[in-house]
This record gives C-alpha cells, sequence and structure tokens, in this order.
C-alpha cells in the first residue's frame, strides 16, 4: 500500500464520517444528540470528544442557515396562546 | 458614567414594541447590526428576536426585537408573544427593563393607541417616531416638545433605514433610564386620548397619501388589479429563465473545467471518483441554479419592499375566502414560495386557529425555492428554449405554468377541506395597507446577498453530505469480478433503487430516479444532485459530470419527465418543513396528515401524467 493509498482512503473515509454526522444532525437532531450523549460516558478519550461534539452541535432545520425557523427541528417549550379569537 | 463602570453592570433589557410594520426590526437591525428580514407589510417579524449592542460609554444593551401588535389584548399567536414578555409572564424570559414604543409618524392616527396601552404597563419606556423623513415629505409636522409632556415619556425621532438615523435614540438608550410614566385612570378612553393629542400635536395636510391613493386606483380595481398582478407574476417567471441563461452558462462551464483538471490530476481510484462523480458532479450541478434562484428573489424583495404585497392579499381575498382560507393567508402561503419553513411560521399572524391551520397544510403546495433546480433543470432538459407568440420564452411559461399549478392545487386542497369541516363561517380581512415606497437599493442587495449565501450554504453542507453519502452508497460493494455493466448496478445504492422501482414504475420513475427521491426528504435540490452522481458513476464518459441534462433528455421519455414534474408539484415535503409543522401545530397527527395527503396526491398526479402523456406521444 502506497502513501497515496493511505491518504486516499483517509481523505474519502473522513468525507463520509463527516458527512454522516452533519446530515445525522440535520435529518434527526435528538438522535444525534442522544448518541453523542451516549459516547460521553466512553472511557476513551477520542470517543468522547465526539461525544461532546454530537451532543453540543445540534442544530436542526434545512441547513439554510436563514434561522428563521429558530432550529425547526429541535423541541422547544409551549407557544403563548391568544388572549381572544377575532371573529 | 465611567466606561468602565458600565462595563461591569448587567445588560440594560430593552425591548422593541409596536404597531407591525412601524419598523422595529429596521431599527433592531440598525442598533445590532444584525440582519433580521425586513419588509414593506405587516407581520414579517413573527418570534421575539435578541441582539445585543455596545453603547459608546461601554454599556452592554440586550435588544429584544417583538412581533408587532395592535394591541395587548392580542388575537394572534404573534402577538401574544409581544403581550406576554411585555406583561413579564413568558417563560423563561425577565420582564424588560425599558420598553421602546416605536411608531410610524406618517400613521401617528393608528400607532399612538398602542403607545397608551403601553404607557398603562407602568415600565420605563420611551416612545420612538420612526420613518420622520416620510412624515416631513408629507408635510406632516410632529410637535415633540408637546407630545413628550403629555405623554411624560422621552420622545425621540429616526430614521430606521439610514446608518445614523437611530443616534438619538442611542443617547437615550446609554443614559440613565427615564421614570416611568404615570398610567391614566383605570377605564380610561383611549380613543378619545389620542383624538386630543393627534389635534393638539401632529399637523397633517388633507391629503397624504395622494400617491398612494393614485397608484391604488389602478392596482386595487377588481379587473385591471388582477391584470397586474397576473403581469407582474409572468413577468417574474419569464425572467427567471431569459436571464439567468448566460450567468448558468458560464457556472457549468467552471464546473466542467473544474471536473476535467481533477481527473487529469488525480489516479483512478475512489478519491478521484468522489471529488469528479460526487462533489464536482453532485454539487455543482445544483450550484448552477444560483442565478436563477437570485433573481426570483430579487423580484421576490423588490415587491416585499414596494408594499404591494398586501394589495395583492387584498385583491385576492375574495378567492381565497371562497376556497376556504383568507386574505390574510396570502403573506405565508407568498413566504412559502423562498420556504415552507417561514411561510408556515408567518401563519402566527392569522387570528383565527380554522385559518391557520387549513393556511399550513396547505402552504407546502407553494413552490419552495428548492424546488426550482429540479424544475429548471427538467423544463431545460425537455422543453425546447423557443419563443412562443414573438415575445414569450416556453420554458418561462412552462416555469409559470407549475407555480400556477402549486398555488391552484392549494386553493382546490383548501376548497375540499373546507367542505369537509363543519365550521363554514368565513372572517373578513382586516388588514393594514402600508405606502408604496422605491425599494432601497440597499436593502435589496443585503437580501440577494444573503439569498446567495443560504443557498450556497446549503449546497456545501446538506446537499454536499447527502451526495458524498449517496456517492458511497453508489460505489459499494464493488461490481464482482467479471461485471460487465455499470458498477453502480452492483452497489446498495443500485438494490435499493431496483427495489423502489416496483413502487414507483406504474407512475414511469425508473431505478436512477427513485434513488433520487430518498435523499430528496432531506432537501429537495439533493434530487438534482443525486441524479447527477448516480449518472456519472452510470456514465463511461469521464465528462459526464457536467452533462445531466443531455444525459436525462437522451435516457428518459417525456412522459417521465413530465411526471416526474407532476410530482414535485405535489412532493412530501422536506423533514425540516414536517417538523416545523408539527411544532406549529403541536400535533403528529397533523403532521402525518400533511405528509400523507401530499404524498398521495404527488403519486396520483405523476400516475395521471404519465399515462395521458405515454398515450399522446
Amino acid at each position: 500500500m502506497t502513501l497515496y493509498d493511505i491518504a486516499q482512503a483517509g481523505i474519502v473515509g473522513g468525507a463520509v464520517l463527516g458527512s454522516a454526522l452533519y446530515a445525522l444532525g440535520r435529518v434527526a437532531p435528538r438522535l444525534k444528540m442522544r448518541i453523542g450523549e451516549r459516547l460521553l460516558g466512553s472511557r476513551h478519550r477520542a470517543v468522547s470528544a465526539v461525544g461532546l461534539r454530537l451532543a453540543g452541535n445540534s442544530g436542526g432545520g434545512c441547513g439554510g442557515g436563514c434561522s428563521s425557523c429558530g432550529g425547526c427541528a429541535v423541541p422547544d417549550g409551549k407557544q403563548p396562546a391568544p388572549s381572544r379569537s377575532a371573529k | 458614567m465611567n466606561m468602565s463602570v458600565a462595563m461591569q453592570t448587567p445588560a440594560r433589557r430593552v425591548a422593541l414594541v409596536g404597531n407591525p410594520n412601524c419598523g422595529k426590526t429596521a431599527l433592531f437591525n440598525l442598533l445590532t447590526g444584525s440582519r433580521q428580514k425586513v419588509a414593506n407589510y405587516a407581520g414579517v417579524t413573527v418570534e421575539r428576536k435578541e441582539g445585543r449592542f455596545l453603547a459608546p460609554s461601554g454599556r452592554h444593551v440586550q435588544i429584544l426585537d417583538l412581533p408587532g401588535a395592535y394591541s395587548l389584548g392580542a388575537t394572534s399567536p404573534d402577538e401574544a408573544i409581544t403581550r406576554d414578555i411585555c406583561l413579564g409572564r413568558f417563560p423563561g424570559e425577565a420582564r424588560p427593563d425599558l420598553l421602546v414604543c416605536v411608531a410610524d409618524a406618517t400613521n401617528l392616527r393608528l400607532h399612538l393607541r398602542f403607545v397608551l396601552e403601553i404607557r398603562q404597563l407602568g415600565l420605563p419606556m420611551v416612545l420612538v417616531l420612526n420613518m420622520c423623513d416620510a412624515a416631513t415629505r408629507r408635510g406632516i409636522q410632529v410637535d415633540r416638545d408637546y407630545l413628550q409632556n403629555a405623554l411624560g415619556v422621552p420622545v425621540v425621532e429616526t430614521v430606521a433605514v439610514r446608518r445614523s438615523g437611530a443616534q438619538a435614540l442611542i443617547d437615550l438608550l446609554d443614559g440613565t433610564p427615564p421614570p416611568a410614566p404615570q398610567p391614566l385612570p383605570e377605564g380610561a378612553d383611549l380613543h378619545g386620548e389620542v383624538r386630543t393629542l393627534l389635534a393638539a400635536a401632529v399637523s397633517m395636510p388633507s391629503r397624504t397619501g395622494r400617491i398612494d391613493d393614485a397608484i391604488d386606483r389602478w392596482t386595487l380595481h377588481p379587473v385591471w388589479g388582477l391584470l397586474i398582478l397576473a403581469a407582474v407574476m409572468f413577468l417574474m417567471f419569464q425572467a427567471v429563465f431569459s436571464w439567468a441563461q448566460p450567468l448558468m452558462d458560464g457556472i457549468t462551464s467552471a464546473i466542467q473545467a473544474l471536473g476535467e483538471q481533477v481527473s487529469a490530476t488525480l489516479p483512478e481510484g475512489p478519491l478521484r471518483s468522489l471529488l469528479t462523480e460526487g462533489v464536482i458532479a453532485g454539487a455543482g450541478s445544483v450550484l448552477v441554479f444560483l442565478p436563477q434562484i437570485l433573481i426570483l428573489f430579487l423580484f421576490i424583495l423588490v415587491l416585499e419592499e414596494s408594499g404591494y404585497l398586501p394589495r395583492a392579499a387584498f385583491l385576492l381575498d375574495r378567492f381565497m375566502v371562497g376556497a376556504g382560507l383568507t386574505g390574510r393567508s396570502f403573506i405565508p402561503l407568498l413566504s412559502s414560495f423562498a420556504c415552507a419553513i417561514p411561510g408556515i411560521m408567518a401563519t402566527r399572524t392569522i387570528q383565527d386557529p380554522r385559518d391557520r391551520l387549513m393556511t399550513i397544510l396547505v402552504a407546502p403546495l407553494m413552490t419552495c425555492s428548492a424546488r426550482l433546480p429540479v424544475y429548471a433543470l427538467l423544463i431545460g432538459a425537455f422543453i425546447p428554449a423557443r419563443t412562443v407568440l414573438g415575445v414569450f420564452n416556453l420554458q418561462g411559461l412552462i416555469l409559470f405554468g407549475l407555480y400556477v399549478a402549486g398555488i391552484v392545487s392549494a386553493l382546490l386542497v383548501a376548497y375540499v377541506m373546507k367542505h369537509l369541516r363543519r365550521d363554514r363561517t368565513e372572517h373578513a380581512l382586516l388588514l393594514e395597507l402600508p405606502s408604496y415606497r422605491l425599494p432601497n437599493p440597499r436593502d435589496v442587495a443585503i437580501g440577494l446577498w444573503e439569498r446567495a449565501y443560504i443557498f450556497v450554504r446549503r449546497v456545501g453542507t446538506i446537499i454536499l453530505s447527502l451526495t458524498v453519502l449517496l456517492w458511497l452508497l453508489s460505489s459499494f460493494p464493488a461490481p464482482p469480478a467479471g461485471a460487465t455493466g455499470p458498477a453502480i448496478d452492483y452497489s446498495l445504492a443500485g438494490y435499493i433503487g431496483r427495489g423502489l422501482e416496483v413502487v414507483f414504475a406504474p407512475i414511469g420513475f425508473n431505478w436512477q430516479i427513485c434513488i433520487a427521491l430518498v435523499p430528496g426528504l432531506a432537501a429537495r435540490e439533493v434530487a438534482v444532485s443525486a441524479l447527477a452522481t448516480v449518472y456519472a458513476l452510470s456514465a463511461t464518459d469521464d465528462n459526464a459530470a457536467a452533462q445531466l441534462a443531455p444525459l436525462i433528455s437522451a435516457q428518459w421519455s417525456l412522459a417521465t419527465a413530465l411526471a416526474l414534474l407532476a410530482w414535485y408539484v405535489f412532493a412530501p415535503q422536506c423533514l425540516s418543513t414536517l417538523a416545523v409543522i408539527r411544532r406549529e401545530t403541536n400535533s403528529w397527527k397533523t403532521m402525518i396528515l400533511a405528509a400523507g395527503y401530499l404524498a398521495g396526491l404527488a403519486y396520483m398526479a405523476a400516475f395521471l401524467t404519465y399515462q395521458i402523456a405515454r398515450v399522446l406521444t
């Protein structure tokens, strides 16, 4: 195996792993958070660091970054209700 | 105040309140340097926004931009947020230290009533007379000193769209907060008080809106108004195809050149395949549509700034009510052309819960900008770029037709739902028509820049990441020794695509389309990048990356392309939209209903289109 093959495997593997984590965070932020919390408890420092990153970075939404949805996939509190309904 | 002392004191909490469309968010942006969306109609802000700024003395000021409200007796969910924060009832939110009540200086007759209501809260407050430049131009004179004495609160003038337009307010926020005003006696006639204040402090020429009235005679005319609206929309979609082509050709050439460069530089292997057939072919095929997205938003931004949109809502109210919606649904539905998420959020301005739910359910049928790349790809590949009747671009006509199909479907769905429910009462539309305004080129430029940023960011994040994952699924496992077909045929994605093909064959979708539909659930543009990756991996030609349109036009029948277009008119929403529906309605049932009926409609429409087109072609 040449140095290029090793670098190639590293780059492709890193790109796939990063993409999978990013997509998971966008499509299922709560699941990503839960996985992160599980990994946080690991004795291995590297695994725990990945867990911290997953648990702390849970932005949902469409990925546009406009924040108009306020991170739409993240659960929030109950909305206030109007005083009366206009008829 | 000493600077070090000012920096150590806790941030002052200031809330911007006022009637809708008085310029609160423009002022918020000016003070905090934010770029929250502003437009010339009521109901743009439906959620509290928070920002900070450092005053000249070094004091930190925390600014809350609250949704506009006509009264503290909230009638809609967005007004309820303002009411609860002002009264200190909003969970997890301390009551503001100071209320900055913003009033439109050109419309004090309406805005002063809410100022008096806010004054009754007994909190320190400042009255900001915004849009003073417009008031002066119209000959409106406001006796600021009289208002200050009569209300017992400081009154400052601002022009929130000018860079130095809020200096007086900044100085005031930086100083000692004013004392709380004395409230009026319980049960005081606020309307009577407003009349007294207006008579003593405001001098208005007999006709303030002469130009507005003259324009409205045409734009609100029951016949001419509708024709003008149709012409504006038509021009918009013509422009999307006619103006964007040179820029799109430029981006396509650049992507093609990049692909060739990478192919020539790297030896054959997974990395080259990932870069050329995944990243460049996939994400690059979506990036091509940036000029069309920007032209669409140029029109939307200019219309938003001009004050025309509420007129369009007024014009369409009769149709909306006939279909079971309300004129108030117009702005949320129009916002859905950008993205269904802010559109669904904007339904908070709708007071009636039934009308609001109906609008949420049909908002996904509006053609969001994420669908534009899919439409543009299919139209570009299957519809000839020729001129009809000497002036109209045929591709633009088809695009216009697809947008109209979305609108008509929304009205039909609302009409059917209206007949299914028991309550058929109709609610009158009360809508504030703002003054016409020439769009500020700087604001339009910032809006376009932000749309470009949002689009490119989506390409570089969610679209790229899903494309990389699809490349992985399409490349592994490797084909067995002695295999003759393209490697993708033996991959996991190939198996998934062929499995799904059983379900989608009756609507004319091949296995490549089936593969593209799955990641398209996360973001619709991904369907384009997924198709590009799948076809690039299937092709033997290295240059296939930049040739998706010719490839599909050669391999698909017209019936399949039309069926896919029909599918995307109704296609099930991205997961983010479904999440917002769930959050805004607080109901899993509603979300499942929305997803189910949209999927059913999409399949039915694609089936009918495919079968009819097959017979006719």
